[in-house]
């Protein structure tokens, strides 16, 4: 279970569970999305919002689970005044030595045969998301972060609590 | 993966007529890009004006289809939506591809050179 931060500004935005096959994966995407939607982000938050949460399930998906489909993948989202703090929950394996990768510069001045074709995704979600924390606890990974719209500080929500 | 490839002024362009390349179709790009590319002996112009949306998977998909190009054969790409060329911003991979703002401008760009 994710832990719920107890401000009195924080409301539940999302909270899902879905498996880590593909099928439920791009359904769960596509339910955040349409949340997202209902905030009336700009096109450029949206897509950010899109392409971190896709890296963070991603990696549950290759990692915790190494393509296990039907792993278990918690979702919750909370928005707080002008943020949204995203924590993700799995039961799959933990991270190698307990923490995310390092972030890792790849240099490109190379021969194009030796260009890296991967290592992207933890670079994403840290240049994307604020406040990245993960931790283990009870046979679980939790991982959180936030992302900052400065369009939400005054908008006001108007969404079922439970989609 | 539906990429349709045609012969233009001697710039092969690949079009992806395809919304997403992600964690679920990156290896069939890779594939089909290699198919598509295996004769080139010059320029190849990958269009993704209809892609908006290229994850880590998918970007590295494309970047293994620059490392599977042919000796003497390139490739660029044009039309990089706001989200995709994004993508290719933060991983400072923009740097690696001669990108063009649509595939007119890249032929162009071949017929003054040459």
């Amino acid at each position: 279970m994710i832990n719920r931060q107890s401000d009195i500004h924080d409301e539940t935005l999302l909270h899902l569970h879905f498996a880590s096959d593909p099928e439920s994966v791009g359904g769960a995407v596509e339910r955040t999305m349409t949340a997202f939607a209902a905030l009336q982000l700009s096109d450029d938050d949206q897509s950010t919002t899109e392409l971190v949460l896709v890296e963070a399930i991603n990696n549950i998906v290759e990692h915790a689970y190494q393509e296990r489909p039907d792993g278990p993948i918690e979702l919750l989202l909370i928005r707080s005044r002008s943020r949204i703090r995203c924590g993700l929950t799995d039961k799959g394996v933990p991270m190698p030595e307990g923490k995310p990768p390092a972030p890792t510069h790849h240099n490109l001045d190379c021969a194009i045969t030796d260009l890296p074709e991967g290592g992207f995704g933890w670079n994403i979600i840290r240049e994307l998301g604020q406040n990245v924390k993960y931790y283990r606890q009870n046979g679980e990974n939790h991982l959180s972060f936030d992302l900052h719209f400065s369009d939400l500080a005054t908008g006001d929500l108007h969404l079922p609590r439970h989609l | 993966m539906n990429l349709v490839s045609e012969m233009c002024d001697g710039v092969l362009i690949i079009t992806a007529h395809e919304d997403r390349i992600n964690a679920a179709g990156a290896v069939q790009f890779k594939d089909r890009m290699r198919e598509l590319t295996q004769n080139a002996t010059s320029r190849v112009l990958l269009n993704l004006e209809h892609v908006n949306f290229v994850d880590s998977s998918g970007l590295g998909a494309i970047v293994g289809s620059l490392k599977q190009m042919p000796q003497n054969a390139t490739l660029e790409l044009a039309a990089l939506t706001p989200a995709v060329e994004k993508v290719f911003r933060l991983t400072r991979m923009d740097s690696v591809f001669a990108v063009h703002t649509d595939t007119a401008t890249a032929i162009g760009e071949d017929r003054q050179a040459g």
